[in-house]
């Protein structure tokens, strides 16, 4: 029996991935929705098979081999030629010092040396911690922003909702603003698509009327799911 | 000068000072001892200066130094600034500003507690016996006259005893106190009156100890109210002048290993100890003397150690090597993990192996365990944060199996250095504890070996902890790695001699069909520690045991779950009901009386003989049940809420019992334990089918049906894998061996 | 910190969850028997994990066949000793029906 590569069963993941794929060379990408997390990892997966460069930088501490794997043997490949590929690396941040290194550091210093496309899975995942003081969180993530701002190769971020404290949440809506396309990868009762919520055409100003509905979309869509 | 002598019980630090109370022949002497932090910078000198300039103008410290520190990851010296800071409020200001820093500069040890700071620095440790030279109360010099690790007897201590009196239905309960072997209630409306009473009995009684019976859920808080309604203070600290406090009157729910749990707040006293017995996770453990034993060793003060998780202690021990080898803490938490490909995570990211045990019952099984396998793994193998993919040995380090990172061959880890001396120590009370010669002495040791082993648990968990300073997933994944080895490693040598792995479960394997003699297994057992390196002993020679299936998949055995008994006549059981916190003591007890009786059996074929006897018994509880006259405080249920009672979505028992709480005005947070009597599970109305403990009156009646439903469970596992067994067919016992030989099973779900 | 691989109960699970209609649609003998299978899987789940394998399928179809074959291997013994009973009672019949005839004669 050969699987499809699903997100969990009935949920084929292909579908999701052409319309994100699309939107990546015209720049930094946020995906959102409960789909996310699935989709930026089939992504880095289909992008490495085919020969890009891909750091993964697993902040929800999510990425799943098995999505790889069964991808891998749809196109008939071994997992390991995917997965172990060079140019496919991975790095897991499970506080959001080591997030707020991982991407200041390491990232730029590995980019330095060839260009690749960069996936942040759940950055905001690690922020939510309660053990650490707000004060301090703040003050990271002003650093984050700024490294993310610093990456100048593509860049996609898939950030879900997850739960946290209130003001912690207000770290979500500075998401929109470091990106150029907002998507959101979600399941519907049509099965899974994306969303693309903040298009490139669009030029975004806090004056044209506030927030745009499309993302007060994304916000509201934040919590929906765990 | 004079001298003062006698033994460390209390440290804070209060400005520009630490506090120390020390217990002499004279009695409690408060002594002062000047103490400036340090934290420590590396950077541009420039940008450092600057700095400087503006925190000695902000007066946060006193002054600056280069110096030179070893850098934790590389092992190499660095030069660092060195900031005198003015005191501990100056402390934690710094703390919390300096991070906006972190990045163009690297920050070390700016976020330590300090009492424990002080005590690294000058080699005190709590409940440990110094020697000063004071001016007045002044410390002048100060050392420590015993070390740690040296035998010690508890300090003679004054033990004041409160506990709630009554029930506690909105309003407050009383205290009863106990002191000097009297009893005192104190109990009024009146709140000024209630401070006075506590107060001269504490003035009576002046004593070290406040030994309390939910003191941090229920007590302190309400007493603290008291204090604040009476507009008088509560004579509770013994320091005349203590520290102002910041309560935080919620506590904390938090997740670890999969489970929610509530960590109440904490009221820690001035020159005194107040300790929660029902709060205090290491008290439970390990008592009194645990505590001790874990302050002493890892300089984490007594009432700190209490209430905080053995992970704090381990990770204390390590911060005290640091600061004796001269090493800098880093700044907050851990190294982020080194790039790897995605295959590596796929290959390396797996825990200890646990294999699903063959289902039955089986005769004759040898049950060998490597002893503290993962410690033994980390000395053994020098793992340790800064030693898995060092930078020194990437050639000719040692590989790690699957994932084939590389250890340090060239310097001993910290993590290591710290375990060496526990396990050591672990040993040696593990000895005692054998040799003693009186309960009083067995139970002493006991509980310190106890207090070792916890410290030694979490160790490992402290690897792969994600706030842990000195934690590294690579460390944690390699230690997991050599684990599953060394665990195949066992299997195969005794496989190779002709025993059968009936079930092996991270460090113990179970063993059948070989040669059961008891110097054939020591044997057996030498040539794994060769081979492995890893400590290993015998824990038995089960006469019979039952492996027990899952209650899901009825076929299918789960990992911890069965119980047999020894040679020696010792049970062992894991997973039975009458082992569970959750299960009712009548329960407990109704289980464990039938299983009394089966464990007179000497083989399975007396083990189905007794069957019958082990029924009558059943029926006796049953009957008992049925009676209705089963007092309802042995047929308590207690569930640990997962959430909060009000995001309860179905009406399950917990929920309706947790809203019963809210109802009179408790509020509980998710991970705190709720009991609960069933009343009658099938009452329409939801509000009567459970009832709170606390609520129970006494007309209340049980749910007879209800509990002979739990009692039937629990009673049917001890003989749920003989089941197949009661057709006569199956009763003729095959090669020698009664109902469920293996060969029948072969893992064969029925 | 650590497992963000889902551990293999998790994955077994899932497995078997994209069968569900496949399961359907079994008779419901052929459903227990589909289900003790996938029970073989989580009976191996040790050396599952331990294998490093990514294909979850292939392990559990692997541990079933152990199981199987351990199964065959036990009554295979049982086929000669069968054969030798089979030859005894053709023998016997053989007997009686001579008793037979030579009692009718």
């Amino acid at each position: 029996m050969i699987p499809t590569v699903q997100v969990s069963p009935g949920v084929p993941l292909e579908a999701l991935m052409g319309e994100v794929r699309i939107q990546i060379p015209r720049g930094r990408v946020l995906l959102g929705g409960s789909l996310a997390l699935p989709a930026a990892t089939l992504l880095s997966g289909v992008l490495a098979a085919s020969g890009g460069r891909v750091l993964f930088v697993d902040g929800a501490n999510a990425f799943d081999p098995y999505i790889v794997a069964r991808y891998a043997r749809r196109i008939g490949l071994h997992p390991e030629d995917i997965l172990n590929r060079e140019g496919f690396l991975l790095s897991r941040a499970f506080t959001c010092h080591q997030l707020t290194v991982l991407l200041e550091e390491r990232v730029q210093g590995l980019l330095e040396k060839d260009p690749a496309l960069v996936v942040v899975s759940g950055p905001l995942n690690t922020f939510m911690d309660e053990g650490i003081p707000w004060q301090e969180v703040k003050a990271l993530f002003k650093r984050l922003q700024t490294a993310l701002l610093r990456i100048s190769a593509p860049l996609l971020i898939a950030q879900p909702s997850v739960a946290g404290a209130r003001e912690r949440r207000t770290l979500f809506r500075e998401l929109p603003s470091l990106v150029e396309t907002v998507a959101l990868a979600e399941k519907d009762k049509w099965g899974p698509r994306v969303r693309i919520l903040k298009p490139l055409t669009q030029t975004l100003r806090p004056t044209e009327g506030g927030t745009l509905p499309l993302l007060a979309h994304w916000e509201e869509t934040r919590w929906d799911e765990r | 000068m004079g001298t003062v002598e006698g033994t460390l019980f209390d440290i804070y630090i209060v400005g520009g000072e630490a506090r120390l109370w020390i217990l002499t022949k004279e009695g409690p002497k408060l002594l002062r001892h000047a103490y400036r932090p340090r934290i420590y910078l590396e950077g541009k000198e420039t940008p450092l200066r600057r700095l400087v300039t503006s925190l000695k103008g902000k007066r946060l410290i006193q002054g600056a130094r280069w110096t030179e520190k070893v850098e934790f990851w590389s092992g190499k010296n660095i030069r660092v600034l060195e900031l005198k800071v003015s005191g501990g409020p100056q402390y934690q200001k710094l703390s919390q500003f300096l991070p906006e820093y972190d990045g163009p500069l690297r920050i070390y040890n700016a976020d330590l507690p300090l009492p424990q700071a002080y005590l690294y620095e000058t080699g005190l440790f709590p409940c440990g016996r110094i020697r000063a030279g004071v001016t007045g109360d002044t410390v002048e010099e100060i050392e420590a006259a015993e070390l740690p690790w040296e035998e010690f007897t508890l300090p003679h201590l004054q033990v004041l005893e409160l506990e709630p009196l009554g029930d506690f239905r909105g309003r407050f309960p009383g205290i009863r106190a106990i002191w000097d072997g009297r009893d005192y209630e104190i109990e009024s409306e009146r709140p000024e009156e209630l401070v006075s009473a506590l107060n001269s009995l504490l003035d009576l009684a002046d004593p070290d100890l406040i030994l309390t019976t939910q003191g941090d859920t229920l007590l302190f808080p309400w007493l603290l109210q008291a204090e604040r309604l009476a507009r008088k203070s509560l004579r509770l600290d013994r320091d005349p002048k203590p520290p102002s406090r910041f309560l935080r009157t919620e506590g904390r729910s938090y997740f670890t290993y999969g489970q929610i749990l509530y960590s109440p707040p904490r009221y820690p006293l001035y020159g005194r100890w107040h300790i929660d017995q029902k709060a205090s996770f290491m008290h439970k453990e390990g008592g009194l003397e645990g505590i001790v034993e874990l302050a002493r060793l890892s300089k984490v003060p007594v009432q700190t150690s209490a209430r905080t998780s053995p992970g704090t202690a381990i990770s204390s021990m390590q911060l005290d090597a640091a600061f004796s080898q001269n090493i800098l803490v880093p700044w907050r938490k851990g190294e982020p993990e080194a790039f790897k490909s995605p295959w590596t995570l796929f290959i390396a990211d797996k825990g200890g192996l646990t294999y699903a045990p063959q289902v039955g019952a089986f005769e004759d099984v040898a049950e060998i365990d490597f002893a503290s396998m993962y410690p033994a793994i980390m000395m053994a193998h020098n793992i340790s944060p800064e030693t898995v993919l060092c930078s020194c040995c990437k050639e000719d380090g040692e590989r790690v199996p699957e994932s084939g990172y590389h250890l340090c061959r060239r310097r001993e880890g910290l993590v290591p250095r710290v375990l060496a001396p526990i396990l050591k120590l672990r040993e040696k009370y593990k000895r005692r504890r054998r040799e003693a010669k009186t309960e009083e002495d067995r139970i002493r040791f006991d509980r310190r070996q106890t207090a070792l082993k916890w410290m030694l648990v979490t160790c490992f968990g402290y690897l792969g902890y994600r706030n842990a300073r000195f934690g590294r997933i690579e460390a944690h994944e390699a230690v997991t790695a050599i684990g599953r080895e060394t665990l195949l490693q066992a299997k195969e040598l005794a496989e190779g001699k002709g025993y059968r792995m009936l079930h092996a479960l991270t460090d113990s394997l179970w063993l059948q069909g070989g040669d059961m003699r008891q110097e054939v297994l020591l044997e057996l057992i030498r040539e794994i520690e060769t081979r492995t390196r890893i400590p290993m002993a015998l824990e038995g020679i089960y006469r019979w045991v039952h492996f027990l299936p899952s209650k899901q998949r009825p076929g299918v055995g789960v990992p911890s779950r069965f119980f047999g008994l020894f040679r020696d006549g010792g049970l062992k059981a894991r997973g039975l009901a009458y082992r569970r916190r959750d299960t009712p003591r009548f329960i407990q007890e109704a289980q464990l009386s039938v299983l009394k009786i089966l464990t007179t059996a000497k083989n399975l074929k007396e083990y189905q003989d007794l069957i019958p006897k082990a029924k009558e018994e059943w029926e006796r509880w049953r009957d008992e049940l049925r009676s209705g006259n089963v007092p309802c405080h042995l047929l308590l249920l207690s569930r640990r809420l997962t959430r909060k009672p009000s995001d309860y979505k179905v009406d399950s028992r917990t929920a309706l019992a947790a809203r019963e709480y809210e109802r009179a005005g408790i509020r509980l947070h998710p991970g705190e334990k709720v009991s609960f009597l069933l009343k009658n599970v099938r009452d329409p109305l939801k509000e009567t089918r459970v009832r709170a403990a606390p609520f129970i009156r006494p007309e209340d009646l049980y749910d007879a049906e209800a509990y002979t439903e739990l009692l039937d469970r629990a009673v049917k596992e001890l003989w749920i894998v003989m089941e197949g067994g009661a057709s006569p067919k199956k009763l003729i016992p095959r090669r020698g061996v009664a109902p469920h030989h293996p060969q029948d099973e072969g893992g064969v779900p029925s | 910190m650590g497992r963000t691989v889902a551990p293999f109960s998790q994955v077994l699970a899932q497995e078997e969850r994209a069968l569900n209609q496949f399961r359907r649609a079994l008779r419901k003998e052929d459903q227990d028997a589909f289900d003790r299978l996938f029970a073989f899987g989580k009976h191996h789940v040790a050396p599952s994990v331990y294998s490093g394998h990514p294909w979850p399928m292939d392990l559990i179809l692997l541990s079933a066949l152990i199981e199987q074959q351990k199964f065959i291997e036990k009554f295979l013994p049982l086929r000669t000793e069968v054969e030798i009973l089979m030859n005894e009672v053709a023998a016997l019949r053989q007997e009686i029906n001579l008793l037979r005839a030579n009692g009718n004669r």
